[in-house]
């Protein structure tokens, strides 16, 4: 085993440097009690056909390859354009796509696995085309209004789904319940834009939010049985309870189907704990 | 299950419980290099013999509503794969989950286990009836004499007892608070990075050593970690605090028991910088002398009569247990952590079966780890002694002086790791 020469421990083999004290120890050093070991020649693998690119190279390729793709079909339009009309007209609605695909993708291949970067970077992207587009065609009302309200609330629900997902890492139950929300929220805005209040819109938020607080309780529980069929009839009770609440302000029948599930989900429960469960209450509870 | 034994933590387990974190796993390793490579069948059929024989180890944590309990459990035993990092986490609140492991690597067997359950004894005694068993497995004759657990045995019930509130008294005077002590300094690592540095050394070379100085191995080791704490602190920190060394005790040789259960409490020995500096003689004498005085029944009975008798007191017992853990938990890094500057488990020499004695050829001993601290182990077999030191933090500057120290002795130190340069 070498020596380091500056802590003067023996180390092992395998290692370059001293652990305690990072002195460098060189290979002739650590190979003085290896020298009559035999190298396995074969072992040493054939040089490659080609050289493997190196990260700044295949960036650099890629980027040329995209960059071709993309203005080929530009050069053709606008040549075939002014060739016709000796200005800019329809080419317009091929250039400004083809320029935001060019840039969607380099961004999706640079930051593909960074999707709060490329998401929103492609939905900016497509923002700016639709302003571009509506300039173009006349039909632009303002920042704020039209289609560009539809866009930025769309963006806006988009990005808060990304940031939970990217932020949360949250598995299938989770990521449903979210989903139902952010569906919720995004009709809740249509419906706002369309007749500047909320109507059906609420109904669809009282549904989505029974069904993503069931699908949270089902991801929250540890031990699942009967105690899922339970809260779904709580939830039920509540969802109906909400609903009537909704449509007509105030509760009638809602109160007949409470008084009908609440018992039920309490069965459920209570045989859930009894029969099911293996607690052991004296343990559970001893001081 | 035959036996009905006792459901509630000991009183060191609860601190274990409440302190259990991806960050600080409170698991440590005892493994044994064997002179052959492990059969995994035979390892596996080992493991599950000794799990029958010890059914207070196959359980599960369970919450409670004011205290966690044990509960026996039904897990088979299956060895698992060497990992990159030792003493990793288990998360063993989840139902099902025994806390501790079996791993092998090579001719390696390693078993680590979460402090909740048993302290480094206990689980040199598990470790040890494996490796008995894994040998008759293979053929061997080996009479156990008494000094492992032997599968073939019956379970005595003392092995399951919880000595601490055996030897409590009631109206004992608590020790004294310490202060906060001096930390090493270095940036933590995040988890599950645990960098080990481990020395090798001549057990012999080493007594000859303490002998000079009319002390045991312990407190020459203790004494020289110290004094390398007092000079890496001279040299990188302005401000003086008290050194402390937190020595885990086996209680076992103080108070007759025979628990596989925890039983053992810490003493701090060390020095204190601010009244001037003391030389690697005086911090001997020192350790010596306070090793002498701690180790005595009374002054012992001190510590488990503040321990138990703050799990007894009714208002923490009443508290709900999803309280009673973020306080815990707290409690322990506020008063806990900072009044030792590192800790040191020394296991002492390993006595086996002379049967078994031709089939080992040595151990290693690893630390659980702390947030941001260094701690340290020692074991010693067959002639060698082996230090250990397991790390979160990126300063070996404690590491490189104490084995540069030994070496300067004129103790040949061959140094392991797990790094990989």
């Amino acid at each position: 085993m070498p020596y380091c020469p500056r802590c003067g421990v023996e180390i092992e083999d395998r290692l370059t440097s001293c652990p305690l004290c990072d002195t460098y120890i060189p290979q002739e050093v650590r190979d003085l009690d290896n020298i009559q070991r035999d190298y396995p020649e074969d072992v040493v693998k054939p040089k490659p056909m080609y050289r493997e690119l190196t990260k700044k190279e295949k960036r650099f390729l890629i980027t040329g390859l995209i960059a071709f793709i993309g203005l080929f079909p530009i050069a053709i339009s606008i040549g075939l354009d002014l060739l016709q009309h000796r200005a800019i007209t329809w080419s317009f609605f091929v250039t400004v796509p083809m320029i935001g695909s060019m840039l969607i993708s380099w961004f999706f291949y640079r930051f593909g696995k960074r999707p709060l970067i490329s998401v929103t970077v492609c939905l900016l992207i497509l923002f700016i085309i639709n302003l571009l587009i509506e300039m173009r065609t006349e039909t632009y009302l303002g920042f704020l209004s039209g289609s560009m309200n539809f866009f930025l609330l769309i963006f806006l629900i988009i990005e808060i789904l990304l940031f939970y997902i990217v932020k949360r890492r949250p598995n299938v139950l989770q990521l449903l319940g979210a989903i139902f929300l952010d569906t919720a929220l995004i009709c809740m805005g249509l419906n706002w834009f369309i007749s500047s209040n909320l109507t059906w819109s609420l109904i669809i938020l009282v549904c989505n939010t029974g069904i993503t607080v069931y699908l949270s309780y089902m991801n929250r529980t540890k031990k699942r049985g009967l105690n899922i069929i339970g809260f779904l009839f709580f939830d039920i009770a509540v969802f109906l309870w909400c609903l009537e609440l909704v449509i007509s302000g105030k509760m009638n029948w809602s109160i007949v189907t409470t008084l009908i599930f609440i018992p039920i989900s309490l069965l459920f429960y209570v045989l859930h704990i009894t029969l099911f469960n293996d607690t052991d209450w004296k343990k559970a509870l001893h001081l | 299950m035959s036996h009905e034994f006792e459901f509630r933590l000991d009183n060191a387990a609860k601190i274990f419980a409440a302190q259990h974190s991806k960050r600080r796993t409170t698991m440590f390793r005892l493994s044994a290099d064997l002179d052959a490579p492990i059969n995994l069948k035979r390892l596996t059929t080992a493991y599950e013999h000794m799990l029958v024989r010890c059914p207070y180890y196959r359980v599960q944590l369970r919450r409670g509503l004011f205290w966690y309990y044990i509960e026996p459990c039904k897990t088979k035993a299956h060895v698992e794969a060497e990992s990159r990092y030792p003493c990793m986490y288990i998360p063993f609140k989840r139902r099902g989950m025994l806390p501790f492991r079996v791993l092998a690597y090579k001719n390696r067997v390693i078993f680590e286990v979460a402090h909740l359950i048993t302290d480094g004894t206990g689980a040199l005694n598990f470790l040890n009836g494996i490796i008995l068993e894994y040998l008759r497995l293979s053929g061997h004759i080996i009479d156990s004499q008494e000094q492992v657990l032997d599968c073939e045995k019956p379970l005595d019930p003392d092995e399951f007892e919880e000595s601490f509130t055996k030897q409590y008294e009631k109206g004992i005077p608590s020790p004294s608070r310490v202060d906060r002590s001096y930390q090493i300094k270095g940036k933590g690592f995040h988890a599950p990075k645990f960098n080990i540095i481990e020395g090798i050394m001549d057990s012999a070379a080493l007594k000859k050593e303490a002998m000079r100085y009319d002390v045991t191995i312990g407190e020459f080791l203790t004494a020289l970690l110290i004094d390398t704490c007092q000079n890496e602190m001279y040299e990188h920190s302005l401000l003086k605090r008290p050194i402390r060394i937190s020595i885990p005790i086996n209680l076992r040789k103080i108070f007759p028991s025979k628990t596989m259960r925890n039983f053992a409490l810490t003493v701090e020995p060390g020095i204190d910088p601010r009244l001037g500096h003391f030389s690697f003689e005086d911090v001997i004498r020192k350790v010596q002398q306070f090793m002498k005085m701690e180790l005595d029944h009374r002054f012992i009975k001190r510590q488990i009569a503040r321990n138990v008798g703050s799990e007894k007191n009714p208002f923490v017992r009443i508290l709900p247990l999803w309280l009673k853990d973020p306080i815990l938990k707290r409690f322990y890094e506020v008063f806990g952590s900072i009044t030792f500057t590192m800790s040191f488990s020394n296991l002492g020499r390993v006595e086996l079966p002379e049967g078994m004695h031709p089939f080992v050829k040595s151990y290693q001993f690893i630390p659980p780890p702390h947030r941001k601290k260094v701690s340290a182990t020692s074991i010693a077999y067959d002639g060698k002694t082996s230090v250990l030191f397991g790390s979160t933090i990126d300063n070996r500057s404690v590491e490189q002086r104490f084995f540069s120290r030994l070496r300067k002795m004129g103790i040949h130190v061959t140094i392991r790791t797990n790094g990989s340069e």
